[in-house]
């Protein structure tokens, strides 16, 4: 890149994206119909930021972070990198794109050949890549298990002989290898135990740090997606239903579900769990091969109930736009999201979160 | 109603793996107890090991007395009533429970007539009835369903129903939530908050999740490398840690109400379950280690009586005599296995600050 371009904040961009399967045999849908994973979302990753993903199991953030990755082609929309139409690239413009984003999987179990050392597995990208000699990519695989704080010695050894912890280092360094811009971890820590987590998110804080890496991570612990993440995406069956800055969405939610979820998230603290009255959702998630008309949480919204039903849920899709909220910026996916502003739902999610023994005393509490 | 003494859990392997060393307690009847520790700490093989559900290459020993009788004791026929009868089990994935080409309504009708001996139509109607009752909607029509087309939740619900159709005394739940998404986790605490409260059911409620037993269980007990290392009320646990462990465990866990600069970690990892420990096995990762911790294995003790076995180096006999057999249950203070508790008033940081 040329020092007198101007570099655009935008790393990665996606427009209208779907991604939608067949449906397989046993399906409800006789008319052979598609399962819409993912149906119609929009949003862009900004260089050196962390993007979270979060949402129940099932409404499209592997499918999404895939699709980032090109391991599977768009039915419909667009995915910019770095302002290049991935769909539109030839075969070398993808390779070498490929090299700028990896990804870094769940389950440091069976992401890692077992058969393979470690120095080979981490050594991989370069090769496929034919980055370097035999003896640079040697030095190279040092230099990163010192990255990741692994010893030297681990170079020789089996992923067997390590713990998920470290099996989950070995995954980030070998992602790191071909030092990437963007690194899409797809729920990276929930496979490991709740001691080591912490350790794993830190050194991916500091990667970020150093390196100036991107992120989209996918997670569904809403505790630590506050901690990790400077904005947030919320999905439900398919879409995005809010996209918020991070502190913004956990202060002022304004979608339904998001506060669903936030009321939903264990508090490890006796009383605040003793007194909180949760929004309990009814019913499970619709089909993705058969979503709701008009709004797609409008099976189980809590709101829409409480509002007597209007007829604008089940008939419009609500777009994405813009917060009307006193300085809070982003985007939410709802007709009534003063209603949600105003409600004694949020309020009461709020202060249990907030006024749980744990908080800090400035901890300013919700008004 | 429940009484563990001296449970070991050995797996026999190539180098044989020490899951469970050395674990008593008592249940009551109608408690909610959690056992709490992460993955690979034995809560699972502990809890398995009382109605031997484990496979046969474990070594059990120990005394697990369940209305007068050591389950570790019964001849196979014996155990068989037990389970089921006495015992309901609720794992964390519902297909381990369900048989995949058989109907809800047939394993649930199956249940009903071996355990109350009720006659086809009586059981299926009751199938219905309780399929409704854990919160199943149109129970009527979904018994006829397989288990593949119920979601993870309405599944779980499913064999929530099937545990506690025989009304047993004892319902152990392994991470009945950890494959479940929040909202629905939240769901189905709830229920089986309500079934067990509603017929007294006792609850020991296995998971790795802290947040998960605040709002469900009265009592905690903490695992550590096969050992309870903390046992308290609810409460305490989380507003007066005392071992090392749990309070370095609380520290580390990401807080939702509030963004941190950078989160706290336990450095290190839990010992190789296959090496006999000498002393202490937090001692390596742990902040308030002494002398004593690297030789002596502390056994679960008051807190004040921790303080002056360590200040005086009493031996191990004299501690019991001094503390008396402390066994965790429904009337035990709080108990920790460390020779150094942090004091949570004091100017060592407690989970709450
Ligand atoms: N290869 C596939 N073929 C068919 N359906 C799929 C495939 N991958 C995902 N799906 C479906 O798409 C939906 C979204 O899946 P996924 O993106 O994995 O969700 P998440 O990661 O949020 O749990 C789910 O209903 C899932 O069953
Ligand atoms: N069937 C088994 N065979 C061999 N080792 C086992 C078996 N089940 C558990 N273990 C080992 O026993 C220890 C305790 O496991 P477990 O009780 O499952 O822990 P938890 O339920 O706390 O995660 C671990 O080291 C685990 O690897
Ligand atoms: S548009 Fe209607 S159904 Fe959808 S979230 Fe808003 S209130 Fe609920
Ligand atoms: S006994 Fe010693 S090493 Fe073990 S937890 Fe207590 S202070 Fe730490
Ligand atoms: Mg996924
Ligand atoms: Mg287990």
């Amino acid at each position: 890149m040329s020092t007198e371009q101007v570099v655009s904040p935008v790393l990665v961009e996606v427009q209208d994206l779907r991604v939608w399967f067949p449906a397989g045999r046993g399906s409800s849908t006789k008319t052979g119909g598609s399962i819409k994973a993912v149906d119609g979302i929009t949003f862009t990753v900004q260089r050196g930021e962390t993007l979270g993903l979060v949402g129940e199991s099932g409404c499209g953030k592997t499918t999404t972070a895939r699709a980032v990755l090109k391991l599977l082609d768009p039915t419909e929309g667009r995915i910019l990198f770095d302002g290049v139409d991935l769909s539109t690239v030839s075969r070398r413009e993808l390779r070498l794109m490929r090299r700028r984003m990896q990804p870094v999987f769940q389950d440091p179990f069976s992401s890692l050949n077992p058969k393979r050392t470690v120095a080979r597995i981490i050594a991989e990208p370069l090769v496929i890549h034919r980055q370097g000699t035999a003896s640079e990519r040697r030095e190279r695989v040092g230099e990163l298990l010192d990255t990741v704080g692994l010893p030297p010695d681990a170079a020789g050894r089996y992923p067997h002989a390590f713990s998920g912890g470290q099996r989950q280092r070995i995954a980030i360094a070998r992602a790191m290898a071909l030092r990437p811009d963007l690194i899409i971890a797809d729920e990276p820590v929930s496979a490991l135990d709740v001691s080591i987590r912490a350790q794993i998110l830190n050194l991916l804080s500091d990667l970020q740090q150093e390196f100036h890496l991107t992120y989209l991570v996918i997670a569904h612990d809403l505790a630590l997606v506050r901690q990790v993440t400077d904005r947030v995406a919320v999905m439900y069956l398919g879409k995005i239903v809010e996209l918020r800055p991070t502190e913004d969405l956990y202060r002022r939610p304004l979608h339904p579900y998001t506060v669903a979820l936030l009321s939903s998230a264990p508090i490890p603290d006796t009383e605040a769990e003793a007194t909180r009255r949760r929004i309990v959702l009814e019913g499970d998630v619709p089909s993705p091969a058969d979503p709701p008309t008009g709004c797609r949480f409008n099976t189980r919204c809590w709101l829409r109930r409480k509002l007597g039903d209007p007829e604008i849920c089940t008939t419009q899709a609500p777009p994405l736009a813009q917060v009307q909220d006193h300085g809070a910026s982003g985007v939410v996916a709802c007709h009534f999201p003063e209603a949600v502003e105003d409600s004694p739902e949020r309020r009461e999610t709020l202060v249990a979160l907030t006024g749980s023994r744990v908080s800090s005393p400035d901890q300013e509490l919700p008004d | 109603m429940l009484s563990v003494r001296d449970l070991d859990v050995t797996f026999r392997a190539r180098a044989p793996v020490l899951a469970v060393r050395g674990v008593s307690y008592d249940l009551a009847a109608g408690e909610h107890v959690g056992l709490v520790g992460e993955s690979g700490s034995g809560k699972s093989a502990g809890a398995l090991a009382l109605v031997r559900l484990l496979p046969d290459y474990a070594d059990v020993s120990g005394r697990v007395m369940l209305d007068g009788a050591d389950l570790l004791r019964l001849n196979e026929r014996e155990l068989r009533a037990v389970r089921g009868d006495q015992v309901g089990i609720v794992y964390q994935d519902p297909f381990s429970s369900l048989n995949p080409v058989l109907t809800i309504g047939k394993q649930l009708t199956e249940v009903l007539s071996k355990h109350k001996g009720l006659g086809a139509r009586a059981a299926r109607r009751e199938a219905a009835r309780l399929l409704e009752t854990v919160g199943v909607p149109n129970a009527e029509e979904r018994i006829s369903d397989y288990p593949h087309q119920f979601s993870g939740g309405m599944r779980q619900r499913a064999v929530i129903a099937m545990a506690v159709a025989p009304r047993p005394a004892l319902l152990i739940a392994d991470e009945p939530t950890t494959a479940l998404d929040v909202t629905v986790q939240a769901q189905i605490l709830e229920l089986l908050q309500e079934l067990t409260s509603e017929h007294e059911t006792t609850m020991l409620l296995i998971t790795h999740d802290l947040g998960v037993v605040a709002g469900v269980t009265q009592r905690v007990m903490v695992m550590y490398a096969g050992r309870i290392v903390e046992s308290s009320s609810t409460e305490d646990v989380f507003t007066r840690a005392s071992h090392p462990y749990t309070v370095a465990l609380h520290r580390s866990l990401p807080r939702i109400d509030v963004r941190q600069e950078r989160l706290v970690t336990i450095e290190g990892q839990p010992p190789d379950p296959t090496q006999l420990v000498r002393g202490c096995p937090f001692a390596p990762r742990c902040p308030s280690r002494i002398d004593r911790c690297a030789d002596e294995d502390p056994p679960l003790m008051t807190i004040p009586t921790a303080r002056r076995a360590a200040a005086r180096g009493w031996d191990m006999a004299s501690i019991r005599e001094e503390d008396g057999e402390q066994v965790p249950g429904p009337a035990s203070p709080h108990l920790t296995a460390c020779w150094n508790p942090p004091d949570p008033a004091g100017d060592e940081p407690g989970p709450a600050r």
